[in-house]
């Protein structure tokens, strides 16, 4: 990826979302990780709009100590028109290779990036954001 | 014993609140609220007065909801459902709920079309479902009309082709006559940087647009207030637009969202309040909030918050008829 391409591309892992909100049904499995692509208008970097059609895949890479839960071992998918993927099987308490490719969706835009991501038990969010410095 | 003329009284007290026509009927916040992991979407109801929101459709571990729109909390609303098909896959598909039976029915439309478009609006009269489809090169809305016992009407709008570009579709509004919606048409291209933005209103009828606002003005959503007046959030902050004069004003200065980070999910009008409901995520991004803010003065008032959830989409209805 090219310097100008890196320098547009901010990526970032939302690592604290404890949910307090309870399902009343009682989940046998429930968690994964969900990929939210989203970018931000020209004009103003603080509003962001979930951009549809960005490809996106994941490797896992190892466990970390404790117990896990899932059975996908890979994932890949593209965005629905709200900006997410949910990939509800994928193994959770592990080391994740995250990657998304905005090329088809945004025109060369902001083309591919990665991340490594920590995925906790019970699953995570893996934000990828296409965020254009100030003209 | 003076009892019994008591208990009468009492009871055509009660039977005498008010509980008919629209202005008197409280107004709710539908909100799809989203959390940190797949399948944590679900729909609250938040009362416009402060009252803790309680949950409409929770999610479970192989459904959850991605989107609403409704009038009322006594009629058949539209959500957006999302299922574990099978074990990776997810299905996104548009029912009919009906609050009253708690009953999900097939939507009637074209449902593999409508789950790939964005978040969708119920007509002011409630007969007409309109939802943006999917980014392409020639975006478009379309509008569904579902009747009882006789075929779907389904008619679509679709903008000029715009050669090698990506455009689409959203924050949808109906103004209160439903002859227009208003929406924000997004695109990009591989030439120019960044998501550009207008806002457009499109005559249903016609089925032709004109744009009302241009892209230098980074608007992300709109919502037509009762008085037919459009209200959008832009850089400058939340203002209303006149659309015969073009009048604009600011109702809050872009400043008063103190870092605020407005992601997606639309605006909402209350009318008996007079004012706007929008979803906005603290600056530290683990707090998602819902503020209404009144159109007269612009003074804010903070109706519900969710630690860890961000409000996905917004829309206002009647607690009953």
């Amino acid at each position: 990826m090219s310097k100008v391409l890196k320098e547009r591309w901010v990526w970032s892992v939302l690592v604290v979302m404890p949910l307090l909100m309870a399902s009343q049904c009682a989940p046998s499995f429930h968690g994964g990780i969900r990929v939210y692509a989203f970018e931000a208008p020209k004009e103003d970097p603080q509003f962001g709009i979930g951009v549809g059609g960005v490809f996106d895949t994941g490797e896992w890479i190892s466990y970390n100590s404790g117990s896990h839960s899932g059975t996908q071992f890979s994932f890949s998918g593209s965005t629905n028109s709200n900006g997410i993927d949910d990939h509800i099987s994928a193994v959770d308490n592990s080391l994740w290779y995250v990657s998304t490719d905005f090329t088809s969706a945004t025109g060369g835009n902001c083309g591919a990036g990665s991340a490594t991501a920590s995925i906790p038990p019970g699953g995570r969010t893996v934000t990828a954001a296409c965020l254009l410095p100030p003209v | 014993m003076e009892v019994a003329p008591l208990l009468l009284a009492s009871l055509l007290f009660l039977n005498g609140c008010p509980r008919g026509g629209d202005r008197l009927t409280p107004e709710v916040i539908l909100a799809v609220v989203s959390g940190d992991r797949p399948f944590t979407d679900s729909i609250i109801i938040v009362p416009s007065d402060g009252r803790p929101a309680r949950t409409l459709l929770p999610h479970s571990w192989s459904r959850s909801y991605s989107g609403v729109t409704a009038l009322s909390l006594v009629r058949p609303m539209v959500v957006r459902v999302r299922e574990l098909e099978k074990p990776d896959t997810v299905k996104e598909t548009l029912f009919d709920y009906d609050p009253l039976t708690r009953a999900l029915k097939p939507w009637c439309g074209d449902t593999v079309a409508a789950s790939k478009g964005g978040m969708g609006t119920l007509s002011p009269n409630g007969e007409v479902y309109a939802f943006p489809e999917f980014p392409s090169e020639r975006p478009g809305i379309t509008f569904v009309q579902c009747r009882l016992n006789r075929p779907t009407v389904t008619s679509k709008f679709q903008a000029a082709e715009m050669s090698g570009f990506q455009a689409w579709y959203v924050s949808p509004s109906w103004n209160p006559s439903g002859r227009d919606l208003a929406a924000v048409k997004v695109w990009r291209s591989g030439g120019i940087r960044g998501l550009r933005t207008e806002v457009q209103l499109i005559n249903v009828d016609t089925k032709r647009e004109r744009t009302i606002l241009g892209s230098v003005e980074g608007a992300v959503a709109t919502v037509f207030a009762s008085d037919d007046k459009l209200i959008i959030l832009t850089k400058r902050g939340i203002e209303t637009l006149s659309i015969e004069t073009g009048e604009r004003v600011i109702v809050l200065p872009k400043s008063r969202l103190n870092e605020r980070r407005y992601m997606s999910g639309g605006m909402a009008w209350l009318g008996q309040s007079d004012s706007v409901v929008v979803g906005l995520l603290a600056p530290t991004a683990v707090v998602g909030e819902l503020w209404s803010v009144a159109i007269h003065n612009g003074s804010v008032k903070l109706i519900n918050e969710a630690r860890g959830l961000r409000f996905m989409g917004i829309c206002a209805a009647h607690a009953s008829e």
